[in-house]
């Protein structure tokens, strides 16, 4: 494996405004506006991407050859009690061909339905329904399952521990926690020592 | 059968839609929670058409602590004994992981003498793990006698760790800004008497199996998956180097003054169960490499870093220091206030790509911790290796992807 790859150059620390990494600039031309800002910082370059434009970015830096994120080594969520929109997804990727790292970071507003129990479905009782939702919208996220399968088991852990939803995804149920399980664990509004 | 007919039969959800029954002549098998191949407790739901795979859907979460949640609430140098318990096999590996992020946020300088004992029991902590993945990898596929070899020498591996940090396998031996303790002395000359003699332990290992029919046949072709499969799914380490990526962040991003260490990336290309043998085997041996270079030229200096206030003050110094005794005080009792922000660090532990995410909001506790568990990832990959194949590869196929499932749950 090289690598030396080009781009994005690697941070500065200077007081001197650095110039915008040449993925900023590249995204900027081919999917303008989708981008909000950018922060490169401790080496680290992140990228806050408008939800609604998300899968579209994340499909370019995948398949751009300038770009060729194919790995996508993590998917995780923050919930940012207080803000709007109150969740953020965090996405890792990793070119394996060009030794690079990118965050990719996207708001998901909060949904009152989110809430709510899951459904009681017409099935065994302590099963509910596997959720099939096509349309992002508030506490649902695009799911990019489609660009990279690794995605099943990070979109399936959001859902469990955040409720966040994710339109498109296969099979979108509990993971770590039992089927019937109430709540979302890793919320800021939910106990540590759980609902008592 | 008719409990499977009616599809009503309480667990069996994973693989069929409520009401739904099985393809005619089909099987729903349940395998584990409490199976002796699935290493723990993962529990496999499979539907099988005679000895043939057709699906496979792995239920995990049996062991699940909430470690990310608890983590929330405890200072930060506390979660570094939280980070042991995710992974019993590489609990410094975790440690490793995490300190380095925390030192991220904070823009932490370590001395080099404790990067180099972080890289040093890092790569005693790669052979452990691969030990016991040895071990266990052939006790599954009927090569009991492995099993014995392999933790004699894991045995001296944890008597090394307990000298170094008190503890044999819960370690929390690497603290924010550098080491908990000063190296004990004669600790390198056990590190050398145990690594001087491991290159014919693991001769002894390869007389037993390499060339052996039995485990070639039963390895050999079996759960391959091909390399732009094995990436979008997101295998990673040993596995994905056995499908010819030569994806090692300890050469490609390297931390902890890895960049100092000479030592090469093993790769086969055939990506089947025999192939991540041979990967692993051969990283023993890059293992050893990496340790004996560390003890020759481990340097001197200090083993944690000039941070006050960070960095609990030394022993003598808080007995004639007042200042020490107050960053002491304040440090164990308040913590440190980290700034606000976020960071990310990957490593490659023995398993694949081991990723901490933290999120500060300017405490001293941290706002969020996220690990990304390489065997959380890569067991996704698991129905991938085994659909279309026979019932007694899927234990060959779980051996190879080494998981540990409390690694997976959390």
């Amino acid at each position: 494996m090289s690598a030396e790859p080009p781009v994005p150059p690697a941070p500065s620390s200077e007081p001197a405004p650095p110039a915008p990494p040449d993925v900023v600039a590249r995204l900027e031309a081919a999917l303008p506006g989708a981008l909000e800002r950018f922060e490169d910082l401790r080496g680290e370059l992140s990228l806050w991407i408008h939800s609604p434009r998300l899968l579209s970015v994340l499909r370019f830096l995948r398949d751009d050859p300038g770009q060729q994120f194919d790995l996508l080594v993590d998917l995780t969520a923050v919930d940012r009690l207080g803000a709007v929109p109150r969740f953020e997804l965090v996405y890792q990727l990793y070119s394996t061909r060009r030794g690079v790292w990118l965050r990719i970071l996207s708001g998901v507003e909060e949904s009152d339905a989110v809430s709510a129990p899951a459904p009681v479905s017409s099935g065994p009782a302590h099963l509910p329904e596997p959720i099939r939702e096509t349309t992002p919208g508030p506490g649902i996220a695009s799911s990019v399952y489609s660009l990279w399968p690794a995605a099943d088991w990070f979109e399936r852990e959001i859902f469990d521990m955040f409720g966040i939803r994710f339109a498109h995804h296969p099979d979108l149920r509990r993971i770590l926690m039992p089927d019937d399980w109430e709540g979302h664990p890793l919320r800021k509004d939910y106990p540590v020592e759980g609902y008592r | 059968m008719s409990a499977f007919a009616s599809g009503s039969v309480s667990g069996f959800d994973s693989l069929l839609e409520p009401g739904q029954a099985p393809r005619a002549g089909h099987l729903i098998l349940n395998m584990g929670p409490q199976h002796p191949s699935t290493h723990g407790v993962l529990r496999l739901v499979l539907e099988i058409d005679g000895e043939v795979v057709v699906r496979v859907r792995p239920v995990i979460g049996y062991l699940h602590t909430g470690i990310e949640k608890s983590c929330e609430s405890k200072l930060y140098q506390q979660v570094v004994t939280l980070t042991d318990r995710i992974d019993y096999l590489c609990p410094l590996t975790n440690n490793l992981c995490y300190v380095l992020t925390v030192e991220k946020l904070l823009g932490l300088e370590i001395p080099r003498k404790a990067q180099w004992v972080r890289v040093l029991l890092n790569e005693l902590t790669r052979i452990n793990s691969h030990l016991v993945w040895l071990g266990t990898h052939a006790l599954d596929i009927g090569a009991m006698t492995m099993f014995l070899y392999t933790f004699r020498e894991r045995e001296e591996i944890l008597k090394i760790f307990e000298m170094a940090s008190g503890q044999r396998m819960m370690t929390s031996y690497f603290r924010i800004g550098g080491l908990a303790l000063e190296p004990p002395l004669g600790l390198l000359e056990r590190v050398r008497a145990f690594i001087s003699g491991f290159s014919a332990k693991i001769d002894e290992y390869e007389t037993l199996l390499t060339r052996n029919s039995i485990w070639m046949g039963r390895t050999r072709g079996v759960g391959v998956i091909s390399a732009a499969d094995a990436i979008a799914a997101g295998l990673t380490g040993p596995c994905l180097r056995a499908a010819g990526v030569p994806l090692d962040l300890r050469k490609t991003q390297p931390y902890s003054g890895y960049q100092e260490f000479d030592f090469s990336v093993p790769v086969r290309t055939e990506s089947d169960v025999y192939a991540r043998y041979l990967v692993r085997l051969a990283e023993l041996r890059e293992s050893v490499k990496i340790v004996t270079q560390a003890m020759a030229g481990l340097p001197e200096g200090p083993f944690k870093a000039q941070a006050p206030g960070i960095v609990l003050p030394d022993r003598d110094k808080m007995k004639s220091e007042m200042e020490a005794l107050i960053y002491h005080f304040k440090i164990v009792t308040e913590g440190f206030r980290v700034p606000a922000g976020q960071a990310f660090q990957a490593v490659e532990s023995p398993r694949g790509i081991m990723s901490y995410y933290i999120v500060s909001d300017g405490t001293s506790r941290p706002y969020r911790v996220h690990m990304r568990c390489p065997s959380y990832a890569n067991l996704q990959s698991l129905a991938r290796m085994v659909e279309g194949r026979l019932l007694a590869d899927v234990v060959a196929v779980i051996g190879s992807l080494d998981i540990v499932l409390g690694e997976t749950d959390r």
